[in-house]
């Protein structure tokens, strides 16, 4: 069912007319072109982001062939983001006391290194004075901005490593993501490029109206937008989803 | 006097890494467990990591920004065999190559030689299920160098405001190599620099000590200019950056000892591993796909 639903979509994705005039300022969407000068302008402005031309098998034929998604990679998330929204439900009421609940970390170690631990070496532990001790790890994203031909919309991809370096999992993907969003505009799909790996991809049916709010909020203050800058609102508000994910946007936009 | 310490590399290979080295296994490698040549990356000022992703595997040109090393990888058939690798044995060979690497001059013309790393795994391909264990061989200085100021210098108050615009311009160029001069006027290759120079690295670390790479640099620069005590590093992080002056009381020695195994996560001489079946499981889709 679920393959069903998946190729269905693809199947209306593949039939959508690609937009052709710039509707920008009247509906907040982008056309392919626009969405291209805006990843341009992103990548010389933030050179940790970079074109990716993808597999050749599933380019998008509206896109530049080495220029179908925007991607940065290995991006660290030192704190969930329930650590920044507040209390939230996040407290436990004893009598007439409110205090934070305790997370325990979560683990998926334990399950898996029973094999890593059968095969320790000990005899391979020396004594080296010039090694610094290990860096502290911390959970990584890898980001990924695709263009979505049915919403007209950049659309975000996060995949995540915990910090031992394994693959997150959905639930652990959550963490990271605003309560308010999490369950309401994630999903969990095969990437347009990436089809081998499950991503999670904040869904962007949305994006054109935060973007037109933008876009009015500048109008009101007697201001423009270029859709070249398209990209640095996007991940502004996007920011705000994902507030711990710590990708570069440093890029100053102001539209009051 | 302190030991001047080196911030070892974390392994990081991503899941296109996995399904790649599953891939090879399957159409190419087969039961045919020889070391095969693989890429890792890193990110000047990164974070100290080493990154193997889908291009691993593959020539080409590296991720954007990234500095490329050359490794190898040996994926043995069972848990068995995984056991019965002779870790010290491999670190040691490895060691022996990086040290005639530098005695012949091939880490002079390519520094990225100065940075090799191993990989022994075993891919249990039924279950997607993969225990790895990375080593990232370095050359051990006896007695260990030292760091003769307490707190690195900013790479503007060391060289100049100048010159740091001009080498961080320079590590910034894509192919950069890894390690080079400065002669106090202009860059030059690491075989023409003279022991005086300020010996630049691209550096892995993002703050305090030094990455791992500084550290077979240093060992190359003890051995090539042995009447010299002391030498300037500047560590070249993307956006910043900063100069140690390390101090080494003798010459690097022939007879070298080598250390590299990676530590798991626990501290523990132990393999990782990193499990992919729930990314295999078509059902995890299921509900994501509605």
């Amino acid at each position: 069912m679920a393959r069903l639903l998946a190729k269905a979509k693809e199947v209306r994705e593949a039939l959508y007319p690609v937009l052709q005039q710039s509707a920008f300022a009247e509906r907040g969407v982008l056309t392919p072109d626009e969405f291209v000068k805006a990843g341009d302008e992103l990548v010389g402005k933030c050179p940790t982001w970079a074109w990716e031309s993808g597999d050749a098998s599933r380019r998008k034929n509206y896109l530049p062939a080495d220029k179908q998604y925007l991607v940065t990679r290995d991006v660290p998330c030192a704190q969930r983001a329930k650590a920044v929204e507040g209390c939230g439900e996040d407290v436990d009421t004893e009598g007439d006391f409110v205090v934070p609940k305790v997370t325990t970390p979560s683990s998926t170690e334990a399950e898996v290194d029973d094999v890593c631990a059968s095969l320790e070496e000990a005899s391979l532990q020396v004594n080296d004075d010039a090694a610094a001790p290990a860096t502290l790890q911390t959970r990584r994203y890898d980001l990924s901005i695709t263009y979505d031909k049915y919403w007209q919309s950049p659309r975000m991809w996060l995949f995540g490593y915990n910090e031992q370096h394994a693959p997150l999992t959905q639930k652990q993907t959550l963490e990271d993501i605003v309560s308010a969003y999490a369950l309401r505009t994630v999903t969990f799909e095969r990437h347009p490029h990436l089809a081998d790996l499950p991503h999670a991809s904040i869904h962007p049916c949305k994006h054109p109206q935060a973007m037109k709010r933008i876009l009015d909020q500048a109008a009101r203050n007697g201001k423009g937008v270029d859709p070249a800058q398209a990209l640095f609102f996007f991940l502004k508000f996007i920011a705000n989803m994902i507030p711990t994910i710590d990708y570069d946007f440093t890029h100053d936009v102001v539209a009051g | 006097m302190d030991a001047l310490r080196f911030v070892p590399f974390s392994s990081a290979p991503k899941v296109a890494f996995w399904q790649a080295v599953a891939e090879r296994k399957l159409r190419d490698w087969r039961l045919d467990d020889a070391p095969r040549p693989a890429r890792g990356f890193y990110w000047a000022g990164g974070g100290a990591r080493l990154v193997l992703d889908g291009a691993s595997l593959r020539d080409g040109a590296a991720p954007p920004g990234a500095t490329a090393l050359a490794g190898r990888v040996t994926v043995v058939n069972t848990l068995e065999a995984f056991r019965r690798v002779d870790k010290a044995a491999l670190l040691r060979r490895a060691g022996d190559a990086l040290a005639a690497a530098v005695d012949d001059g091939a880490a002079l013309a390519d520094p990225a030689r100065l940075a090799p790393f191993e990989v022994v795994a075993f891919a249990d391909l039924k279950r997607h299920a993969y225990v790895y264990w990375f080593a990232f061989p370095a050359l051990v200085l006896r007695p260990a160098a030292a760091a003769t100021r307490g707190a690195p210098a900013p790479l503007d108050d060391a060289l100049g405001a100048a010159a740091a615009r001009a080498l961080l311009a320079a590590a910034a160029e894509p192919g950069a190599p890894l390690a080079f001069a400065w002669t106090g006027a202009s860059r030059a290759p690491l075989r023409e620099a003279a022991g005086g120079d300020v010996f630049c690295v691209l550096d892995p670390a993002a703050a305090g000590a030094p990455g791992w790479p500084a550290r077979n640099l240093l060992w190359l620069l003890a051995r090539r200019f042995p009447e010299r005590r002391a030498f300037r590093i500047a560590l070249l992080r993307g956006r910043g950056g900063c100069v140690v002056e390390a101090r080494v009381a003798g010459g690097a020695a022939a007879d070298v000892a080598v250390v590299g195994w990676e530590a798991n996560a626990s501290g523990r001489m132990a393999p990782r591993s990193a499990d992919l079946a729930p990314l295999a499981d078509p059902g995890a889709l299921a509900t994501a796909a509605a």
